[in-house]
C-alpha cells in the first residue's frame, strides 16, 4: 500500500466519521435537516427583510385607513418547547417599549376550558422558563408571519 | 291694486329654491379616478374636475395605482361633500411616510417609494405638493407648511399614549379577505376604556414577495370588518387553539 493510498484511505475514513457524528447530532437533538434549513431561513428572513416586512405591514394598513398609532417592528418568535425561531411577529406599541423587544415568545397555555398560545413581547432572543421576568410591558402583538420554507 | 295670489308667492319660492339646488349641484366639483401611463408604467390619477391633483406611480398595500387613485378619489369626494375647504387640507407625519388629511379623515399616504417614483425630494414634499394642488382646484389656499405640521383638530399624536395589556378580553377574529368567515378566537389586551370597545379582530392576509405570509390582526369596533374601524392602543395578547408554525 502506497503512502499517498494511506493518506486518501484516512482521509476518507475522517470524513466518514465526521458525517455520522454530525447526523448522530442532530438525531440526538430530535432535529432533522429540514428542521435545521427552516430555523436558520427564519432568521435570515427576519435579520434581512424584518424591516421591509413592517413597512409592507403599515402601508397595507394604512391604504385600509387601519394603521396603528404606534411603533412598530419585526421580531422573531421563539418557542419554549421547541426552542429556535418558528416564526415572526409585528409589534406595536409605545415606542419606548417596543426598542427593547428583541423577540415574541409562544408560550401553550390554559384559558379555562380553551387551549391556546401566548404571546408575549421579551427583552431577550432566548427566553427563560421565567418568562415574565423578561416580558416587557406596553406592547402587544399586530400581526403573525409565517416564513414560506 | 293687484293682489298676488297666495300660491304665487309659494311658486316663487319653490322656485328660488330649486335654482339654489340646481346651482349648488352645478358648482360642486366632480372628484373621478382614471388610469394614465408613465414611461410606460401605469399610473393612477384622481382628478377634479378636469385638473389632476394627485398622480399615483406605485403599489401599495396589495393594490394596483389606479386601485388606490380609485380609493383616494372616493375619499376625496366624501371629504368635499361633508363641506370641507382648501383651509381643512393638511399633511401630517405617519410611520414611514407623510399622510394628506382633510380634517380628521386620511386620504392619501405618500410614501418614500412614491416620492422616488415622483421625483419629489421626499415623501413630505410629495404630500406638500399634493396639498397644494388641491387647495388650488377648491379655488383656496393650502396652509403654509408650518401650519401643516400642526397636529389635526382631532387631537391625536403620532402615536397612541397607552398601550398597556391591564384589561383582556376573548374576541372572535373574522375575515377581511371573506368578511363573516370567523377563522378563530382572540384575546385583545389594552386600556379598558378601549377594550371596551373592541367587538371583533379583522385579519387581513397578506404575501410579501413569496416569502412570506402574514396574518395581520386589526381590532375593530364592529363584527362588519368590511370597513376596519380600528380601536387604537389594543393589541393581541393571546390566539386560540390555533397552531402557529409547525417544523
Amino acid at each position: 500500500m502506497t503512502a499517498r493510498y494511506r493518506r486518501g484511505l484516512a482521509t476518507t475514513v475522517v470524513c466518514l466519521v465526521l458525517v455520522v457524528a454530525l447526523i448522530g447530532s442532530a438525531a440526538a437533538l430530535d432535529l432533522n435537516l429540514g428542521s435545521l434549513l427552516k430555523i436558520g431561513g427564519v432568521a435570515f428572513i427576519v435579520s434581512q427583510y424584518g424591516g421591509d416586512i413592517d413597512k409592507f405591514i403599515n402601508r397595507a394598513l394604512g391604504e385600509r385607513q387601519a394603521q396603528a398609532m404606534g411603533a412598530t417592528k419585526v421580531v422573531p418568535i421563539v418557542s419554549i418547547g421547541q426552542g429556535g425561531e418558528i416564526g415572526a411577529a409585528q409589534i406595536v406599541g409605545v415606542p419606548a417599549q417596543v426598542k427593547q423587544v428583541q423577540a415574541v415568545v409562544q408560550v401553550e397555555a390554559k384559558f379555562g376550558t380553551f387551549g391556546g398560545s401566548l404571546l408575549v413581547p421579551i427583552s431577550t432572543k432566548k427566553p427563560p422558563q421565567d418568562v415574565e421576568r423578561v416580558r416587557v410591558g406596553s406592547v402587544g402583538v399586530s400581526a403573525i408571519i409565517s416564513i414560506k420554507l | 291694486m293687484r293682489v298676488r295670489p297666495a300660491w304665487a308667492a309659494s311658486l316663487l319660492a319653490a322656485a328660488a329654491v330649486l335654482v339654489l339646488i340646481v346651482g349648488a349641484a352645478l358648482a360642486a366639483i366632480t372628484v373621478q379616478a382614471r388610469s394614465g401611463e408613465e414611461g410606460g408604467r401605469p399610473t393612477g390619477e384622481v382628478l377634479m374636475d378636469s385638473a389632476v391633483v394627485i398622480v399615483l406611480r406605485t403599489e401599495a398595500g396589495g393594490y394596483t395605482p389606479l386601485r388606490r387613485a380609485e380609493i383616494v378619489a372616493d375619499r376625496l369626494d366624501t371629504a368635499l361633500r361633508a363641506g370641507l375647504t382648501a383651509a381643512d387640507f393638511r399633511t401630517r407625519p405617519v410611520a414611514d411616510g407623510t399622510g394628506l388629511y382633510a380634517d380628521s379623515r386620511l386620504i392619501v399616504t405618500a410614501y418614500g417609494p412614491e416620492a422616488e417614483a415622483a421625483g419629489a425630494s421626499g415623501h413630505r414634499a410629495l404630500a406638500e405638493t399634493w396639498l397644494g394642488s388641491i387647495a388650488q382646484a377648491l379655488g383656496g389656499e393650502a396652509p403654509t407648511p408650518a401650519e401643516a405640521a400642526s397636529p389635526g383638530t382631532s387631537g391625536r399624536t403620532d402615536y397612541y399614549p397607552n398601550w398597556s395589556t391591564d384589561e383582556r378580553k376573548v374576541v372572535p377574529i373574522i375575515s377581511v379577505g371573506t368578511p363573516g368567515v370567523r377563522v378563530g378566537a382572540a384575546w385583545v389586551a389594552g386600556p379598558k376604556v378601549q377594550v371596551d370597545k373592541v367587538e371583533a379582530v379583522g385579519q387581513l392576509d397578506l404575501d410579501f414577495k413569496g416569502l412570506a405570509h402574514m396574518r395581520v390582526f386589526v381590532p375593530t369596533t364592529s363584527l362588519n370588518v368590511v370597513k376596519l374601524d380600528r380601536v387604537q392602543g389594543v393589541s393581541v395578547w393571546a390566539l386560540a387553539d390555533v397552531r402557529l408554525l409547525k417544523l
